[in-house]
């Protein structure tokens, strides 16, 4: 809430809207993987890494589908995956809003850290590097970052 | 919204499409592209009731009534506006004979048209783009596009593809696009049909269509039984482009699969001629 003068100087009173968060959310046109699960993945990482949290309210289906200049229809249908695996929730007349917090994500944040995993492997694999090499260069980096305590536990006390 | 039973069209003793079948479900954005000279604006004209059947028949969806061509916009690269009327005339002429209460200015607001101006004196974008937003404010439930958009640059083409993504949030339209600029399309068609010899060759929705075509980069030619439609020649390599493509394929084949978008699988297949 806020006081606004509105230029006839009566007081009115105005329930401030809390700003959306913007979005990054980039389409590759060449790749194979679907538009709409391109865009479903992004959401999610959004939510997973934190940038989006419990409560925020997402883009309206118009307002995204403009934004990214994609098929209205394609918006639908990703909000509509992201409601059944439980990551927004719509209310209505007011739009789509984050409902998964960290933690009930968890799952979904082991198998994307997975799939980095096995990306990431491979490629230092073909470049010559031994499993002690990995191991002893993850661990020194790890420890450099501030964050990575909290995720592990979360992802232990999940299992 | 469009279905089309056993048609026949030609022009003069050539035929063009003998015994064609096509249906296109209501909401759906579907391209239709083809080589030259192979029907596809004919299909449009034929769909918009430009041009009558000689055999069979095009009925639409019982929603667009007794009266379907009100609710076609059909964007050709014939404009049919009047030359020597001013703007603002044509516009509210335009909104009488349709019935429509106002005139949705969103595009030409962007164009510098000056609504005193008449038709004729308008530049080639200009007229196009009142041309486009003539026929959104009818609020068609089927919208055909045809060329025309090509003679736009790229700003006014963004400003018109804002326009279709608009509409078909505000409202279930189908749309057929022909002989558009692939790219400006990419992620707003979710169908591909190519014609030729007046039947459908290929006909797939997008995601699957670029699940199936792919290219791969060789310089001592393919495994046998790998499918290609498509190949460029270079001086130690060359580029074939693979449809259709499965997994039993991908195994057959040891160095990089590059996946493609639009263009380059529609040139592909043109490229080739289909195969």
């Amino acid at each position: 809430m806020m006081l606004t003068f509105a230029h006839h100087c009566t007081i009115i009173m105005v329930q401030m809207k809390k700003p959306l968060k913007p979005l990054s959310i980039q389409i590759d046109a060449k790749s194979a993987v679907p538009v709409y699960e391109q865009v479903k993945q992004a959401i999610k990482w959004s939510i997973l890494s934190g940038h989006l949290e419990k409560g925020d309210q997402l883009p309206s289906l118009r307002e995204l589908a403009a934004m990214l200049r994609i098929n209205p229809n394609t918006i639908v249908k990703v909000y509509f995956h992201l409601e059944v695996e439980g990551f927004i929730e719509a209310q209505a007349g007011s739009g789509f809003f984050v409902k998964a917090d960290r933690k009930a994500a968890v799952p979904e944040a082991r198998r994307l850290f997975e799939q980095l995993t096995e990306e990431y492997l491979a490629r230092a694999v073909a470049l010559g590097f031994t499993p002690e090499d990995i191991t002893a260069h993850l661990q020194k980096k790890a420890a450099a970052e501030p964050d990575s305590q909290q995720l592990q536990e979360e992802a232990h006390d999940h299992h | 919204m469009i279905t089309i039973d056993h048609l026949h069209f030609g022009y003069g003793r050539k035929p063009i499409f003998a015994d064609f079948n096509f249906k296109v479900p209501t909401g759906q954005v579907c391209l239709v592209t083809g080589i030259n000279g192979v029907g596809k604006s004919t299909l449009l004209k034929l769909i918009a009731g430009v041009l009558r059947p000689e055999k069979g028949t095009i009925a639409y969806d019982p929603s667009l009534g007794q009266e379907p061509r009100r609710k076609i916009g059909f964007i050709s690269d014939r404009l049919s506006i009047y030359e020597s009327m001013r703007v603002d005339r044509l516009i509210d002429l335009h909104l009488s004979v349709f019935g429509v209460g106002e005139f949705d200015d969103a595009l030409i607001r962007h164009t510098r048209i000056n609504s005193r101006e008449r038709v004729k004196n308008l530049s080639v974008g200009q007229r196009t783009i009142l041309h486009l937003s003539l026929i959104l404010s009818t609020r068609p439930q089927l919208l055909l596009v045809d060329e025309v958009i090509h003679d736009l640059d790229a700003y006014l083409r963004k400003l018109f593809i804002d326009e279709v993504i608009r509409h078909l949030d505000e409202r279930p339209m189908t749309v057929v696009f022909v002989n558009v600029n692939f790219h400006d399309i990419e992620n707003l068609v979710e169908r591909v049909v190519l014609l030729k010899n007046g039947t459908i060759a290929v006909d797939e929705p997008i995601e699957v269509l670029k699940d199936r075509v792919k290219r791969v980069i060789s310089g001592n030619g393919l495994p046998e039984g790998v499918p290609y439609i498509y190949r460029i020649v270079r001086e130690n390599l060359s580029e074939y482009f693979i449809y259709p493509f499965t997994d039993e394929i991908r195994r057959l084949l040891p160095g990089p699969i590059d996946d493609l978008n639009l263009t380059d699988i529609v040139t592909a297949f043109i490229g080739g001629e289909y195969a």
